[in-house]
């Protein structure tokens, strides 16, 4: 991937891309300036009862939600004391697209009275100060829209969004000197400390340039993953204490470089669990302090800021916090592999939840969690979060989600709640309008699809614990060691449905712990399933059906092997078919032939179809290579050697007849060998057969082996496609979706009407790429995510500029002379170029097919059906039966 | 030109020419033929225009290149899509004249009634029946050829081993892998390796950096050598930046 230099220059040219210009902040500062002297003209208010909100114009309501209404207290308005840029403008880490500047107002202390923390009065009293400025700045022509939005969706925390003439948004908060129940208090204490944080991190930032750059990369890095954004997010104030936190501790010194600051903390992140063990940035051990362990008790993440009183991560869950540390553990192993641009991977491939989790569901109806709070008895935990049942159901359903598939899931992660900013003369969204919540589930492959759930011996304790998670599904079994024990059995016939127990799983414990419906939960796992669906019978999705043509072929080639009366030995068989490398979009199925359909001429062994009955089924041939041992008897001329496979076929058919009484039917290019309802196409190949069709001699006598077409069909058909089959073979075996990804994707393919225009071993080895080299995401584990998946890889790989290479069976080194000599030579490449270990060099699956302008259409269609496909995936409000069939310009859903 | 034949579904161009000399016997005319036209459905057409010779097919049109015999029924057989060429062969000259004026009694037919060409299923079911092989034949076939191959290889073999040895009018010997002593293969591949042996040998016999020059220079090749990889990258990152390959979102 380049040299040091490069990779430096890359991260450069992305800073450059994501930082604020120096005009830009100019015209800023201008902007904030104005605001300050607009603020100290706001005319004060007489005093009145909080409940009195008369005295506020009709043009604006109060951003919150006063519920109960009724509480005592006073408010009037009178101009702040003080105005202060905070956050990540003033440290210079404010990275794009969201350009926020972050400002704090400081309401007067005679605006509060004592007990103000009590009852949400210090909340009121802060929305209906932002409700008055808000009004007050609605008449002025400086900007170009004034909103109200919640700080990370927290429902307690409305600041106030200006945009000046133009379009980037301004935040505003607003904080108060006041001193601190866990979540409630939390939000109170963190208006408080927001300027002592301010002053934090910018000592911290002194005489660091590296930070700066560091802190843009993280950024970067947690927008990519979608987790920089909502309620309990990781934002970048956060991550921002943290790298503060690892400078306190000296695993971050301020020499380092943007890159090496993005390093260690990804390290740390990776190898430290603050759900587990908190960390705090207080220096002083103050016995009034509350200890690391009372955080724990109080919060489900823990990270205490410099004043030792507040929970940076209050808001966020475990589930969210095992998310970032997963993220991190897999991009230090990235950064670790130099097979992979670290770059791109890590800072430049979004991961949105659809192409990031296998499976992907949806809770329709978020109001649903407030029966859900009922039922987990979570009715203090509401209390504390100002009614916000969402927030407070959300890690409760997700740790109930994570116990349940233990073992199965490697992760359970779900969508950060998230509330839209509204207008100033709007009501305040309620809970429920954060929308449909998303969960994701990344599974284990060995056991996502296990049916049996195995609990503890009926007469241990724990019995009765794994009894009450899984209610009636739980049953007494007695198992093959004699053992009694508890255990849940999930009812599935085929494979397709066996990948589904985990949405069985789902449903059950979310009715049977959170009183969730199942019609509010949308799952989608297996909503494309539908078109490989084999057969007319529930016969499953053809995996099946693959399984038992591979067990034949198996069969036919151990008796291939120990033949016996052959005047050459077997040295290998190998299947060419795509049905045995598990790719084949609809497999053959058993085939018997019916007779009286038939006409018989005894003869020459034949059963001809009669005309007047109906046709009889096309049973599609297997193709089979069946090398002969190299020998001196082999003529070393092309005709005799024609002749002598002739014989071999002849031959085989004799003996497979004679010894194990198949049915065969030689020809002169192959034998067809009819087993178990299936026909296998067996094909002699002589090794130097190839060589000898090359063989060109110069008319100075000298022998030169020169590629003719007929050698090079020779040579695909008997070592290259054998080759692919094996190696595809063996990548089913380590991903058992893999096969079913690519017949989705074929499917694609032909739906688009190109699959005339693209091989099919083409598509097998870019769904194979997908498997081999996940990077930033892991290996698919249901053939939806490796779908999505496929389609962006062919709308966004630079196909013009890279060669894609697949390191079949791990095979490959040097892939960077693969790159130079692919630079070197690109016109006369083919337009995609696939490079695999023992095709380095001229990609011959793509050698005729496509072509230019087929790409170029192939692209625009997956990035249109991808678009189309997520934005229905992601919605589940939308029809459940999802069929894409682009067809011409647009993209048609049915 | 003639109207187009109505059974044949690919036959669209319908050519007409007189032939004269050249190969084949004067009067013969000379058409392009979609694959359901068939040798005997062809004379038994022509035959209203007067007695007809010969009928012979080709892949393309062209003056008399006689298509060498069909030596097997089985091997290099080829497959032919597309259009073909038919040559009809009149007994007489009035023929061609007879043929000439055909189109105006309207289309002729090659699938009639009494001589139907086989289409559709009944087709399909005819052409499996004839790709089945009959072993025998096949083996026969078979064993003759390889016949004749061993008795022409013995042939070659003996005649070289006669010559063995034995210096030509020149005066030169052939050295071949037969010999008393072998020589190399004469082959590309050998030629390669021995060029690459000889190159070998020649860096082994050469001292690295063994004068102050020598090491001069390499240093000097070093640098220039990064240097030219750093423009190299920096070239690289401008086409990026170009194609706006940093913009991460």
């Amino acid at each position: 991937t380049g040299g040091f230099f490069y990779v430096l220059g890359k991260i450069e040219e992305l800073l450059k891309e994501v930082t604020l210009k120096e005009t830009k902040k100019k015209k800023i500062d201008a902007f904030l300036h104005e605001i300050s002297s607009l603020l100290s003209a706001i005319p004060e208010t007489p005093e009145t009862e909080l409940t009195d909100q008369a005295w506020l114009p009709k043009g604006v309501q109060v951003p919150f939600l006063q519920v109960p209404f009724s509480v005592k207290g006073k408010f009037r308005f009178v101009p702040p004391t003080e105005l202060k840029v905070v956050g990540s403008y003033l440290l210079g880490t404010c990275i794009k697209p969201e350009i926020n500047v972050d400002v704090a107002v400081t309401m007067p202390r005679e605006i509060f009275q004592d007990k103000d923390n009590l009852n949400q009065r210090y909340h009121r009293k802060r929305a209906l100060y932002l409700a008055h400025i808000a009004q007050q700045f609605s008449k002025e022509k400086l900007f170009g829209s004034v909103k109200f939005a919640y700080m990370n969706s927290n429902h307690l925390k409305p600041i106030l969004l200006l945009r000046p003439q133009g379009s980037r948004a301004w935040d505003w908060g607003n904080t108060t000197p006041e001193p601190p129940t866990p979540h409630y208090n939390n939000s109170i204490l963190c208006d408080t400390v927001l300027l002592s944080h301010l002053h934090f991190l910018s000592s911290a930032a002194t005489d660091f340039p590296g930070m700066k750059d560091g802190l843009a990369l993280l950024k970067v890095w947690l927008n990519q993953r979608q987790l920089s954004k909502g309620l309990g997010c990781f934002s970048g104030f956060l991550v921002s204490m943290l790298v503060a936190y690892l400078l306190m501790k000296r695993k971050i010194v301020k020499m380092m470089s943007g890159y090496q600051v993005l390093r260690s903390t990804l390290q740390f992140l990776a190898t430290t669990d603050l759900s587990v063990t908190g960390i705090s940035l207080a220096k002083d051990v103050d016995a009034s302090l509350p200890v690391l362990d009372d955080f724990h008790q109080a919060f489900e993440v823990v990270f205490v800021d410099p004043s030792g009183l507040v929970n940076l991560c209050a808001d966020m869950t475990a589930s969210k916090y095992h998310q970032v540390q997963f993220e991190a553990k897999r991009s230090m192993e990235i950064l670790d592999d130099r097979m992979v641009d670290g770059f791109q991977v890590l800072l430049m491939t979004a991961k949105p939840m659809l192409r990031a989790f296998d499976h992907v569901f949806h809770l329709k109806h978020a109001s649903k969690l407030q029966g859900a709070c009922k039922k987990m008895q979570l009715l203090n935990e509401l209390m504390d979060r100002g009614g916000n049942y969402v927030a407070t159901a959300l890690p409760f359903v997700v740790s109930l989600l994570a116990r349940g598939l233990a073992g199965r899931a490697l992760l359970v992660a779900h969508s950060l709640p998230q509330i839209p900013e509204w207008s100033i003369d709007a009501e305040p969204p309620k809970h429920k309008d954060v929308g449909p919540l998303t969960f994701g589930l990344l599974f284990v492959p060995e056991f996502a699809a296990s049916t049996l759930e195995k609990g503890p011996q009926a007469d241990h304790p724990e019995a009765l614990d794994f009894r009450t998670f899984w209610g009636e599904k739980s049953e007494l079994r007695r198992f093959q060691d004699g053992s009694i024990c508890e255990a849940v059995v999930w009812e599935a016939d085929t494979i397709c449905q066996k990948r589904l127990i985990p949405e069985q799983i789902v449903r059950h414990l979310l009715k049977l712990h959170a009183d969730i419906p199942e019609s509010s939960i949308c799952y989608n796992g297996a909503l494309l399933e539908s078109v490989i669906r084999t057969g007319q019978k529930e016969s499953g999705t053809g995996e099946e059906a693959m399984v038992s043509v591979v067990c034949s072929y198996d069969d036919l080639s151990r008796k291939l092997w120990n033949l016996k009366g052959l005047p050459l030995t077997v040295t290998a068989v190998q299947g060419v078919h795509p049905a045995l490398r598990y790719t084949d979009v609809f497999p053959p199925i058993p085939m018997k032939p019916i007779y009286s359909f038939h006409t018989r001429i005894r003869t020459k062994h034949l059963l001809l179809p009669s005309e007047e009955k109906p046709c009889p089924a096309y049973i599609a041939p297997l193709k089979i290579i069946c090398h002969m041992e190299g020998s001196g008897q082999w003529p070393q001329d092309k005709e005799a050697i024609k002749r002598i496979k002739a014989a071999f076929h002849l031959q085989l058919a004799e003996l497979l007849q004679q010894q194990h009484q198949l049915v065969c039917r030689p020809a002169v290019t192959h034998t067809d060998v009819y087993k178990d309802g299936y026909v296998f196409r067996l094909q002699v190949a002589y090794h130097r057969e190839p060589l000898i069709l090359k063989e060109v001699v110069t008319p100075e006598g000298m022998l030169k082996y020169q590629d003719t077409e007929e050698s090079r069909q020779l040579e695909l058909e008997t070592l290259h496609l054998p080759y692919l089959t094996s190696s595809l073979h063996g990548l089913q075996q380590q991903h058992p979706v893999f096969g079913s990804t690519c017949r989705l994707v074929k499917r694609w393919v032909c739906a688009q009407l190109l699959s005339d225009n693209i091989s099919e071993e083409c598509v097998d080895l870019l769904v194979a790429f997908l498997f081999l080299h996940p990077a930033p995401f892991t290996p698919p584990s249901s053939p939806q995510v490796g779908f999505l998946r496929f389609l962006d890889l062919l709308a966004t790989f630079d196909w013009k500029n890279n060669p894609l290479i697949v390191n079949l069976n791990a095979g490959l080194t040097g892939e960077q002379a693969i790159k130079n000599k692919f630079v070197a030579a690109r016109s006369r490449l083919p337009v995609m170029f696939i490079a695999t270990p023992k095709d380095r060099w001229s990609s011959m699956w793509t050698q005729e097919r496509p072509s230019v302008q087929i790409l170029q259409r192939l692209l625009v269609l997956a990035s249109e059906s991808l678009r189309t496909l997520e934005e229905q995936l992601m919605d589940p409000q939308n029809s459940q039966d999802v069929k894409v069939t682009p067809w011409g310009e647009d993209v048609i859903l049915v | 030109g003639l109207g187009p034949c109505r059974r044949a579904s690919r036959c669209a161009l319908w050519f007409l020419r007189e032939k004269v000399g050249r190969g084949i016997a004067p009067a013969s005319l000379y058409r392009l033929f979609s694959l359901l036209c068939v040798k005997d459905s062809l004379s038994r057409l022509f035959t209203r225009c007067g007695p007809v010779q010969s009928v012979e097919i080709c892949d393309k049109p062209g003056p008399g290149e006689k298509k060498e015999k069909q030596t097997s029924k089985f091997f290099n057989r080829k497959t032919v899509t597309g259009f073909q060429v038919a040559y009809v062969v009149f007994r007489k000259p009035a023929g061609v004249q007879a043929a000439k004026t055909l189109s105006r009694e309207g289309p002729l037919l090659i699938s009639t009634e009494s001589h139907p060409v086989k289409t559709g299923i009944s087709k399909w079911i005819a052409s499996y029946a004839a790709s089945v092989v009959d072993r025998e034949e096949l083996k026969a076939e078979v064993d003759a050829y390889m016949q004749d191959y061993d008795k022409k290889i013995a042939e070659e073999e003996a005649k070289a081993a006669k010559q063995e040895g034995v210096p030509d009018e020149e005066g030169w010997v052939k050295v071949t892998r037969k010999g008393r002593k072998p020589g190399l293969p004469r082959t590309e591949a050998a030629n390669l390796r021995m060029l690459e042996r000889e190159k070998q040998k020649r860096a082994r016999k050469e001292l690295l950096n063994f004068y102050a020059w020598q090491h001069r220079e390499t240093k000097r090749e070093h640098i220039a050598q990064l240097r030219k990889k750093f423009e190299e990258d920096k070239q690289r990152i401008a086409l990026m930046r170009a194609q706006r390959k940093f913009r991460p979102y």
